[in-house]
């Protein structure tokens, strides 16, 4: 009986912080797009309008740990080349992980305060890539990474909570 | 006056609980208070909630400030995961929070990004009894400057961090 209250009450912490990472995960990658956006003088407008898309995929993909990765591609309007591609990569590892470890928000305001602006007719979406047999997420439809030329890349500290590890790196020109 | 200290943990709440947790606190607070809102003020007060969205998830809202009569309650959002919401809200009773109006304050870290989202399109859901406001951490509690024509913010002197 105390045998099985004691398991149980594990199993229920463990899916705490499951359920804790994935949420927080998502949340940070929500502030990162917004911080995007705003410093490279993108709309916001298509993160809060497919808000909630976003954040069920998000969570679907991270909850099953299919999400590979999301991309953040700017491009001009007819153009099918990237004009940059912010990348979020994710990583998963078993046990309760390495404590908390907080998104590079300082380092990425101080990265892109070094870029060059962008065109005003820059527009951006977000594409992600799961592994075979993820769930499909209504609202999201098969496409296929665009072509970009990279000239140069930065990548940010990783971050995490829990049992999910992420990655964030610049490409662009 | 008395205000009320709280922090809830923000990065860890899908919008959908973190409205729901918000609006709770909202209607307690409202409760306590005794004030007594219209129809059309209580539906402008609860899509508050909504309507913060983008800012929690930028992480620019630092927290909010309720106040009623001399006293309220001040709640800070962490994005600290390891944080464990602090939603009992008992002690407002010892409160005093007798006023006709219920004055609410959102308290930003970032104001240049919290106007690039909208922020200030909140306090338009101030109404006869709700008033909303937005004060930047980062100037003192300053209340939001007006933008000049060419869209920077004013500041006077006396707002200046020193």
């Amino acid at each position: 009986m105390c045998a099985e209250t004691n398991v149980k009450q594990s199993t229920e912490v463990t899916v705490n912080l499951a359920e804790r990472s994935v949420t927080y995960v998502s949340n940070t990658v929500f502030q990162l797009l917004f911080r995007i956006t705003h410093r490279r003088g993108l709309r916001s407008a298509h993160i809060t309008e497919d808000r909630e898309i976003i954040e069920n995929g998000l969570f679907t993909w991270l909850s099953e740990q299919t999400l590979l990765r999301a991309c953040l591609e700017v491009f001009l309007p007819g153009d099918n080349k990237v004009l940059e591609q912010w990348e979020f990569r994710f990583n998963y590892t078993s046990g309760h992980g390495d404590g908390t470890k907080y998104p590079p928000v300082a380092e990425l305001e101080e990265f892109c305060a070094r870029l060059r602006s962008l065109p005003q007719r820059a527009d951006y979406r977000i594409v992600t890539q799961t592994s075979p047999g993820a769930t499909e997420v209504p609202g999201w439809e098969l496409t296929e990474f665009r072509p970009i030329d990279r000239s140069q890349s930065q990548e940010f500290q990783a971050w995490g909570y829990g049992n999910i590890t992420a990655t964030l790196t610049f490409r662009g020109g | 006056m008395t205000l009320l200290q709280k922090q809830i943990s923000t990065f860890t709440k899908r919008s959908i609980e973190w409205t729901g947790t918000l609006e709770r606190i909202l209607r307690e607070f409202l409760t306590t208070a005794e004030i007594k809102l219209s129809e059309v003020e209580q539906d402008r007060l609860y899509s508050l909630p909504r309507s913060m969205m983008d800012l929690v998830q930028s992480g620019v809202l630092y927290g909010i400030e309720l106040k009623a009569g001399g006293d309220g309650l001040r709640i800070e959002f962490s994005l600290d995961p390891d944080i464990e919401d602090e939603l009992d809200l008992s002690m407002l009773r010892l409160c005093d929070l007798s006023a006709e109006r219920l004055e609410i304050e959102l308290l930003i870290r970032n104001p240049e990004l919290a106007r690039s989202l909208g922020a200030e399109m909140l306090t338009e859901l101030s109404s006869e009894k709700v008033i909303v406001s937005l004060y930047s951490v980062e100037k003192s509690l300053a209340p939001f400057p007006p933008l000049d024509t060419n869209g920077h913010e004013q500041y006077s002197q006396d707002n200046e961090e020193h």
